[in-house]
């Protein structure tokens, strides 16, 4: 089990989106990740740079058929034990909240 | 006027999980395809079974190339690719065993084909289209882990 750390980069709505659906593939297709949060290419972009520089997600530019290249992403070890470490941490939040004396 | 509201742990996990499962919804894979992955997988039999050299030849050529379009066809229909690393241990297992079958399939099937009994790539055949139609229809729901946010 991974140590509960609560992770500012991933935390972020859409960066926790990206990479709780990288983890559960091996690579993901930029079309298909944009269409899935429902956001502009340009925000997919800003996205996934930011992943991609904190060393979470890898990005490649396979060419598909007719030469043309499409982007798919794939979270690396590092994202994973990232992603890991976060979900535990929001787990060990929400499970104090609802232990917390409840306030009037 | 604009209210920010607060993005909470219970937030984020329900994101989480909504998000495998958008995974789960598009990782469903197109019509047909197993029954397509079953049919090369019988040419590929016929072709070193019943079928004349020439044309067999030809048919086991022409299934290799159309299961790597099935490859390819998949990613594209679904925008995702999963491989038995990425996938929960049991798909793994079931991924494991297919393979292990097919491979015994295509191995006896050779053997008994050069002992003179080609007829025997018929029922082979049949076996490894219903193969990939049953397995493909056990193995679907298995490839996808558990929503994380809820057992983190």
């Amino acid at each position: 089990m991974s140590e509960a750390r609560f992770d500012e980069t991933i935390h972020a709505p859409h960066r926790l989106r990206i990479c709780a659906m990288l983890a559960a593939v091996d690579t993901m297709e930029f079309a298909a990740i944009r269409d899935e949060l429902g956001v502009a290419d340009s925000v997919l972009s800003k996205q996934l740079k930011v992943l991609t520089e904190a060393g979470y997600v890898k990005l490649d530019k396979p060419l598909g058929l007719g030469g043309k290249a499409r982007t798919w992403a794939r979270i690396t070890p590092e994202g994973k034990k990232a992603l890991a470490g976060h979900l535990a941490e929001l787990n060990r939040l929400v499970r104090l909240a609802e232990t917390a004396p409840h306030q009037s | 006027m604009e209210i920010n509201t607060p993005y909470t742990a219970h937030d984020a996990l329900a994101d989480v999980d909504s998000a495998a499962d958008a995974v789960r919804r598009r990782g469903v894979s197109p019509r047909g395809f197993y029954l397509a992955h079953g049919a090369c997988t019988a040419t590929l039999i016929l072709g070193m079974s019943v079928l004349p050299r020439p044309i067999g030849t030809a048919a086991i050529l022409l299934a290799g190339a159309a299961l790597a379009l099935l490859i390819r066809w998949y990613r594209e229909a679904t925008g995702i690719w999963i491989t038995p690393a990425s996938a929960p241990p049991r798909a793994g297992a079931v991924w494991a065993a297919y393979a292990v079958a097919l491979v015994a399939l295509v191995a006896a099937t050779a053997i008994l084909t050069s002992l003179g009994h080609a007829w025997i790539g018929w029922p082979a055949a049949v076996v490894a289209l219903m193969g990939s139609v049953i397995i493909g229809h056990f193995l679907e729901p298995l490839l996808f882990p558990a929503p994380a946010g809820r057992t983190a």
